[in-house]
């Protein structure tokens, strides 16, 4: 994959001043900046950065953070929080949240609350360059089919933070990540851009996009608003009909929902320990949690099953042997068997749905890095005030 | 027989070692059959007349160095030196595709390449990489773990768990049953199962690396030669005539993206104030 080019900067830049020589060197310092590649996944609920020099093939940050601000509150006594900070983010916020407002800067996999996203947004950029010298170049991923608007809240929010950005489906993303390079000279290999089927169950929704050696048109992608919180809000609501008061915070259920989530016919019993009211208490939640996570199956099937309708014949058996899911929602136990099993019964030709494995948080943003390395320079977006 | 031996070097991915020799050896009879050689001992020293230059790649993440193959031939004899320091060793001028001397001091991997073969035999040196230890038995339940990872690696998911059950589970129950149930016990199958998938990651990425070398060493035609990348998936035991669809690059990709994307209406332009 070659590294973005650098070019010199041009006389043409905005804001030149009128002596050539001091002209000169502001362009000279601009070429020397040091330029970081970013793959940033941007999730409803999690969001993975990595980046690296361009130029260079390794990478220097890798991390998943909460998509979460937390604001401090007045009056907290000083050196309650560390360093007396007043804005905390990610796990920082999650672990004081008795002291901050906290803040999901996206809802639905777009953003919501703009300024807890810009602040969010300047968070990453203070992981990926401490001294804050350095022009940041993001790929960022969004929904499938994201409208204008959404997009353009990106955008808005990454001015003055990132230098220059492309947004990219994250479906599309998570291919570019799958794939492994390495491979892609063996034979037996199939380069999933190549003709494949993603689906990424997020926190705030379900994407799904046929990849076939193009970029994916609006036509070629679905995105489902039925996802880990929606599954997590059926859950903690059939939680409060069977057991009234019990109390419980969405973040436990998500809790539950991770340890315990499952897909096809009703286990029971399925006995989960909590603390209420201080005491060890045993659930059984076997019907309810089975009960959530068919329904986002009963949505994505029929989404699932369009997109295999517009692929054309010649390169639709191959499809049906690459459909792959990605994300949170991949490690829903049983969801590829139970996926391929409809597939079969409904009389698809030979199906097999397969799930990404242990990497499925970062797979979008190695992509999104993937595509920030390969990505020419005219291809940039600049970020204008 | 006529026979051309050319060295460069290579880092071994086995043993880590950042001063390794590779021997390219090509005769009439075996065109294409290559001794890579591996040993623990230290860099050549360097010959009159020009030295091959020896990897100085060392340490975690260092690449594999090669460099300027040097032919070898009678003027290049060395004295043996001792094994484990020295790092001299003597040819002979005529030298036979076994290389006994050099058989003799160090210890040999053989990677057959011909076209139609599939991987053929990873021998392993036996001084410092036979984690099974010593015996038969043992040693042929670590083949058979090989053999499973080979294929695996090669996506040939239905054989290799054929081989599971029909060459590795008998393999494994005799050795329990002859030297009781502790002498193997999972943690130590499992540590022999990590190894050998590492050795077979670790052979595969130098089959990729060493292949169009290797092509460009052998006699052929001069119109056979062609970009490395291509000749990595000709001279690949794995080929099997299937050539896979051309990789879109991931820049063309975007372009795609961009024609797509509609083009933002521009804010109009500010009237004057009166």
């Amino acid at each position: 994959m070659s590294a973005t080019t650098l070019e010199k900067a041009s006389p043409s830049e905005k804001a030149q001043p009128s002596n050539p020589a001091v002209a000169t060197a502001t362009a000279a310092r601009k070429a020397e900046r040091k330029i970081m590649l970013v793959g940033f996944d941007l999730g409803t609920n999690k969001s993975c950065v990595l980046a690296g020099p361009a130029g260079a093939a390794d990478i220097t940050v890798s991390k998943i953070v909460p998509t979460v601000v937390g604001y401090v509150r007045d009056g907290i006594v000083d050196g309650i929080i560390a360093g007396n900070a007043t804005i905390l983010f990610g796990d920082d916020a999650l672990k004081n949240f008795l002291h901050v407002n906290l803040i999901s800067p996206l809802a639905k996999g777009v953003i919501a609350h703009p300024d807890a996203a810009r602040d969010f947004f300047r968070h990453m950029r203070s992981l990926v360059d401490a001294s804050g010298a350095a022009e940041i170049r993001a790929v960022i991923g969004v929904p499938a089919n994201a409208e204008e608007d959404a997009r353009e809240n990106i955008r808005a929010s990454a001015t003055g933070v990132f230098d220059r950005v492309l947004l990219i489906p994250e479906p599309f993303l998570a291919a570019l990540g799958y794939r492994d390079d390495a491979r892609l000279n063996q034979p037996n290999y199939v380069d999933p851009v190549i003709n494949s089927l993603f689906i990424d169950i997020g926190g705030g929704t379900s994407d799904l996009c046929l990849i076939q050696g193009y970029f994916p048109s609006r036509d070629d992608q679905i995105s489902v608003s039925f996802a880990g919180d929606a599954i997590d809000g059926f859950i903690h609501e059939e939680i409060d009909r069977q057991y009234p008061g019990n109390g419980l915070s969405r973040q436990t259920v998500r809790e539950i929902k991770e340890a315990h989530s499952y897909v096809g016919p009703i286990r029971k019993p399925t006995d989960v320990r909590v603390i209420i009211g201080g005491k060890g208490r045993t659930l059984e939640l076997g019907e309810c949690i089975g009960r959530a996570c068919n329904a986002l199956l009963d949505r994505i099937y029929p989404a699932l099953t369009t997109l295999i309708g517009r692929a054309s014949s010649d390169s639709v058996v191959q499809l049906l042997q690459n459909i792959i899911v990605t994300g949170g929602g991949s490690q829903i136990r049983g969801i590829d068997t139970v996926l391929q099993k409809r597939l079969d019964d409904d009389g698809y030709e030979t199906p097999k749905v397969r799930v990404a494995g242990q990497d499925y948080k970062r797979y979008v943003a190695i992509g999104a890095h993937k595509a920030a390395r390969a990505a020419r320079e005219n291809q940039w977006q600049h970020v204008l005030d | 027989m006529r026979c051309s031996i050319n060295t460069g070097t290579v880092r071994n991915p086995f043993t880590k070692r950042s001063s390794e020799a590779v021997c390219f050896i090509s005769s009439e009879r075996w065109p294409r059959l290559v001794w890579a050689r591996w040993s623990f001992i230290s860099p050549l020293a360097p010959s009159e007349g020009g030295a091959a230059r020896l990897s100085s790649a060392g340490g975690r993440g260092a690449r594999p160095a090669i460099a300027a193959p040097m032919r070898w031939t009678a003027n290049h004899a060395r004295e043996a030196g001792p094994a484990g320091r020295g790092g001299s060793w003597s040819m002979p001028a005529r030298v036979p595709p076994f290389l006994p001397a050099v058989v003799a001091q160090v210890f040999f991997r053989t990677i057959f390449l011909r076209d139609g073969l599939a991987w053929g035999t990873l021998l392993l040196p036996l001084l410092n990489h036979d984690t099974a230890g010593d015996g038969t038995a043992l040693r042929d339940i670590t083949r058979a773990i090989r053999r499973i990872c080979l294929l695996q690696e090669v996506d040939r998911q239905d054989e290799a768990s054929g081989l599971e059950t029909e060459l590795l589970a008998p393999l494994v129950n005799a050795y329990r049953d002859a030297h009781g149930p502790n002498a193997l016990p999972d943690e130590r199958l499992r540590d022999i199962v990590r190894t050998e998938q590492e050795r077979v990651g670790d052979a595969a990425a130098l089959n990729e690396l060493l292949a169009p070398l290797l092509a460009e060493f052998l006699d052929r035609p001069a119109g056979a030669v062609r970009s490395g990348r291509t000749l990595a998936t000709e001279t690949s035991p794995l080929s099997t005539g299937r050539r896979p669809a051309a990789t879109p690059e991931i820049a063309d990709l975007l372009d795609g993206m961009l024609a797509q994307e509609k083009p933002r209406p521009s804010a109009p332009p500010r009237r004057p104030r009166a």
